[in-house]
């Protein structure tokens, strides 16, 4: 007993620090097969002598708090009459170990991870007061393992339904906000460029997160759409149109070979509502997704497609009727409170059209003709003045029966909204960042590319092919440095 | 007349009437045609100007009697009837305004005969064997047809020449007769069509140079007629001089029968007014060496050009102003006249505007006052400014028209940025796209492909009690447990969060 008890603390040695990769590899993987080879009713035993997990610690002992906490969480299974003191007592340990374990120890758990973020997801719907907690220890799980976020896991799954059964749309956007950048491979392939151990430094997540790994559970095409859609509702809840947007394209984008499934659908019917409310008008879908789909998803969508039309004339009276004869529809499909949010965004943009024909026009003529209230009107302009959204001025005139003016600007340069150079100048370097950011994402893409199976078929097919022009054109290899070498010689050569 | 049991009638429903002396006097403008454009303008002179209608009436009736004597008795009755109807609506008392039935009848009997006897002569033809007289059997058929106004059996007619056809030249010829056709029926898109075979037919190049005026003409007039007037004065602008000496091709004088070297004149300088820049204008319209002889034939029109090459826009739109009775007279320009002036107009404006920043409505109402149509200033400045590309702002409190100026600085580094933006996002979803297609998530096409989506959409709860079907399948339906999911997640959205 007390042998099992002393073992669980073996690991990590004293001069882990100083241990080279392929050393702590070794010992991690030979300490992880000792405990597994104990039988969870001996440790069960020992766990029940003593309350191991008061002992060790979830930062420095990481998998052996692991196995402890599994070894607890399954007993609940077999136990008949739950006690709620203790469950509660398994969840606050479970969301201790999720803020808390070692990232670089975690990445040696087989399925534990994932088990106990999916475990308390399951656990904590019905507990209201835990719901901000456990949130936090799965989100804090998922970037703990992964910092850079990039890979999409079966726990970034479980996080977001979390997040949408308990409403805390605020908390997803942690994870939300990073650039999904690759997947864990369902194939076998050698993509981690950073060495074969688990524990050297990745420069790319997905050669340490993959399926063979057991961090994740095995995704498809359909759970990768399902994480793009609750994304996008996230995003819609909170009214970041643009990100929703983004998020619903990612669902559209996706490849298939004709035929789409019934969340493209969904994603499409969203994706079109969305991009009113954005753009005031839908911009072409086939753009987006390949034709064959984008045919039959418009099939399945005529409601919407016709909704969006109406919209972008800004028929108001004509919006409202089409509205109220579809509720059935936009009700069956989850999408009524969108729907409505168009009646209300339709202003917007007739005022925006207004400035490219007016620079100046009595606020009464805009009440007349968005038919709304005079004080509404003002109410509504000054609203979107202050968001930003027009670049407009309200004056009030002095005088008997002189109303106020509505005067927008057509130069960015000058009114309310006005940017100066040096704010649009450093709005361009944050955003040369992130395309260089983005840069990064697809060398590292290539270099995955690269490495796959089918590249270097139809790259030596290729060799083959035009020996005598060699692989000059080679995508890819243009940053090898021995290629450069070789290059280089050849040069020589010739001179 | 205006008063008349026929105008009234027109008012009520809506249609044009011009109640002004146009200046053209009828009988030397209408002698400049044959057969039926003669007639079909007639009615449309009489149709539309109470003060020419009566003479118009009777020129059209007299018109079709006496083609009857020189088409051996045969006429096209129907046409008849409608015009001696519609001008008893307007004088019921003129000698001209009762049915001549025993002549109707009369005509309409050897029209039936005649007709008997081409098509019986055809089949003899045919039992001869001989292609040539098969064709001119067809061709006479045809044309018979065409003189008692029955166009769809002509239509037939002439296409069944085609067969028969032996040399490029027939088949030039009769595609001359479908286009003329074409032109009578008012089938716009088979005209141009026909100007395509046309050109694809292996012809001398002296029938080249003869043919090709007549087929831009007409395909000139079909643009006109379908409102596309840049392409409209790009055809016409492309008719050779050589159009002003008629000359008959198939039988038919085009420039007689279907459009004068005038009307060339006038269409193509009116849409060329109309769509074309000032540098356009010099380059194709008034230094076109080949079109300038047409052009001379109406030189009001050239002089309208001239005045807006000469920036004299004023003394332009007075030109057209004064001719507009006749060109709402014209069968073809009516229609369209009004549109075309309007958009001459509004490039009028735009270029006077050129030169401010900022003018008064009242000084434009000056400088350009309104003469046609009833349209306030507001409402076609706006239009201008949406359709015409005037690149201004309205000022509605102090009625003033505004030139933006923007920085051009910022203007640059906001569009930069929001290209950069748009490449963002597009670099993303193909990342995307390749990340997914890398790792082996595509979405498959089943044969049950089909009926996933369909069955999707009908109902949720029935494809969850499926889930444990074929492996084909389970994606498809995967689709739908997690849909119906997310379904209620979003309802939830829509009734709580909003």
């Amino acid at each position: 007993m007390a042998e099992i008890a002393s073992h669980l603390l073996d690991f990590p040695p004293a001069n882990a620090d100083r241990l080279s990769p392929e050393e702590y590899d070794k010992r991690i993987k030979t300490f992880y097969t000792s405990l597994a080879n104990i039988s969870p009713s001996k440790l069960a035993a020992v766990d029940g002598d003593r309350d191991l997990l008061e002992v060790i610690d979830p930062t420095t002992n990481t998998i052996s708090y692991a196995f402890v906490l599994r070894s607890r969480i399954e007993s609940q299974y077999t136990i008949k009459n739950k006690s709620t003191q203790v469950e509660n007592a398994i969840v606050q340990k479970a969301i201790l170990f999720l803020n808390n374990f070692d990232p670089l120890q975690a990445r040696y758990l087989r399925d534990q991870l994932k088990l106990f973020a999916e475990w308390l997801c399951k656990q904590v719907k019905s507990r209201a007061n835990l719901h901000q907690h456990a949130v936090a220890a799965v989100r804090s799980s998922i970037l703990r393992l992964d910092p850079s976020g990039g890979t999409l896991t079966s726990s970034h799954h479980h996080f977001l339904d979390l997040c949408l059964a308990t409403r805390s749309f605020r908390a997803a956007l942690p994870v939300l906000d990073r650039v999904v950048y690759s997947f864990p491979a369902n194939k076998a392939t050698t993509t981690n460029i950073d060495g074969r151990f688990a524990c050297s430094d990745h420069t790319d997540s997905s050669s340490f997160i993959t399926e063979s790994s057991g961090l994740t559970t095995r995704l498809d095409a359909s759970d990768v759409h399902e994480y793009y859609l609750m994304g996008a509702m996230i995003y819609i809840g909170l009214r970041q149109w643009k990100d929703a947007l983004l998020y619903l394209e990612c669902v559209l984008a996706s490849p298939t070979s004709g035929q789409p499934t019934g969340l493209m659908v969904e994603a499409y019917q969203k994706w079109v509502l969305v991009e009113c409310i954005v753009n005031g008008r839908v911009a072409d879908a086939s753009k987006i997704m390949n034709q064959a789909t984008s045919k039959v998803v418009k099939g399945c969508s005529k409601a919407y497609d016709s909704l969006a039309q109406i919209f972008a004339r800004q028929e108001t009276r004509h919006l409202r009727a089409e509205i109220s004869a579809g509720t059935s529809i936009w009700f069956e499909d989850g999408n009524s409170g969108l729907v409505q949010e168009l009646v209300t965004s339709m202003p917007r943009f007739s005022v925006i059209n207004m400035q490219k024909v007016y620079s100046a026009l009595p606020l009464s003529t805009v009440a007349e003709w968005l038919e709304q209230a005079l004080d509404q009107t003002h109410a509504f302009i000054e609203n979107l003045i202050v968001t930003g959204a027009l670049n407009a001025s309200i004056e009030l005139r002095n005088g008997p029966d002189q109303g106020a003016v509505l005067r927008f600007y057509s130069n960015r340069g000058s009114g309310p909204n006005s940017k100066s150079e040096q704010e649009l100048t450093a709005n361009l370097v944050e955003q040369t960042r992130r395309t260089n950011e983005m840069m990064g994402h697809v060398k590292l893409a290539d270099r995955r590319l690269v490495l796959t199976k089918e590249y270097i078929d139809g790259l030596r097919k290729r060799m083959r092919s035009k020996e005598e022009d060699g692989p000059a054109n080679m995508d890819g290899l243009e940053n090898n440095p021995e290629w450069s070498a070789y290059q280089d010689e050849d040069i020589m050569i010739d001179a | 007349m205006a008063d008349s049991v026929l105008f009234q009638g027109l008012i009520a429903s809506g249609d044009r009437v011009v109640k002004e002396l146009p200046k053209m006097d009828l009988e030397s403008y209408i002698s400049n045609y044959d057969g039926y454009t003669k007639l079909m303008r007639l009615q449309c002179i009489a149709m539309t100007s109470p003060l020419l209608s009566k003479e118009a009436f009777r020129i059209a009736i007299t018109q079709i009697k006496e083609s009857a004597t020189k088409n051996g008795g045969c006429s096209d009755v129907t046409f008849y009837q409608t015009l001696v109807e519609a001008l008893e609506k307007l004088s019921p008392s003129d000698p001209l305004a009762y049915l001549d039935t025993d002549w109707m009848e009369q005509v309409t009997a050897k029209s039936a005969r005649k007709t008997d006897i081409l098509e019986k002569e055809l089949k003899t033809y045919k039992n001869n064997l001989i292609k040539e007289s098969i064709r001119m059997g067809t061709e006479d058929l045809g044309n018979h047809f065409i003189t008692i106004g029955n166009f769809g059996d002509a239509y037939r007619s002439y296409n069944r020449m085609r067969e028969h056809c032996t040399t490029s030249k027939q088949i030039a010829q009769m595609t001359f007769k479908l286009l003329y056709l074409s032109t009578l029926q008012r089938n716009w898109g088979a005209t141009q069509s026909y100007q395509l075979k046309m050109s694809a037919l292996q012809l001398p190049d002296k029938d080249r140079a003869e043919y090709d005026p007549i087929m831009e003409a007409c395909s000139g007039l079909a643009h006109l007629s379908q409102g596309q007037y840049r392409e409209a004065a790009i055809a016409f602008l492309k008719v050779d001089q050589s159009y002003t000496t008629p000359i008959k091709q198939a039988g038919i004088t085009f420039q007689r029968e279907v459009i004068s070297p005038n009307d060339v004149a006038v269409y193509g300088g009116l849409c060329a007014l109309a769509k074309m820049d000032r540098e356009e204008l010099q380059r194709r319209v008034l230094d076109n060496s080949s079109f300038r002889p047409l052009l001379e034939l109406e030189p009001h029109i050239r002089r309208a050009i001239s005045m807006f090459c000469a920036s004299k826009y004023t003394g332009c739109l007075e030109i057209l102003e004064s001719y507009q009775a006749d060109y709402l007279l014209d069968l073809y320009l009516q229609d369209h006249f009004l549109n075309l002036y309007k958009a001459v107009r509004a490039k009028c404006i735009i270029q006077w505007f050129s030169a401010f920043s900022v003018v008064t409505w009242s000084e434009i109402e000056k400088a350009f006052p309104q003469k046609l149509e009833g349209m306030s200033i507001e409402d076609e400045l706006k239009k201008m400014i949406m359709e015409d590309g005037l690149d201004a702002r309205l000022d509605l409190v102090d009625k003033l028209l505004i030139c933006p100026t923007p920085d051009l600085r910022i203007t640059t580094i906001e569009s930069s940025l929001t290209t950069a933006r748009d490449i963002e996002r597009k670099m993303r979803l193909k990342l995307h796209r390749i990340n997914m297609q890398a790792a082996g998530f595509v979405v498959k096409s089943s044969n049950s492909g089909g009926n996933n989506i369909s069955g999707l959409l009908l109902d949720d709860a029935e494809s969850k009690g499926n889930s444990g079907g074929g492996p084909l399948s389970v994606m498809g339906l995967r689709g739908a447990n997690t849909g119906g999911k997310v379904k209620r997640g979003s309802s939830g959205l829509g009734f709580g969060g909003f």
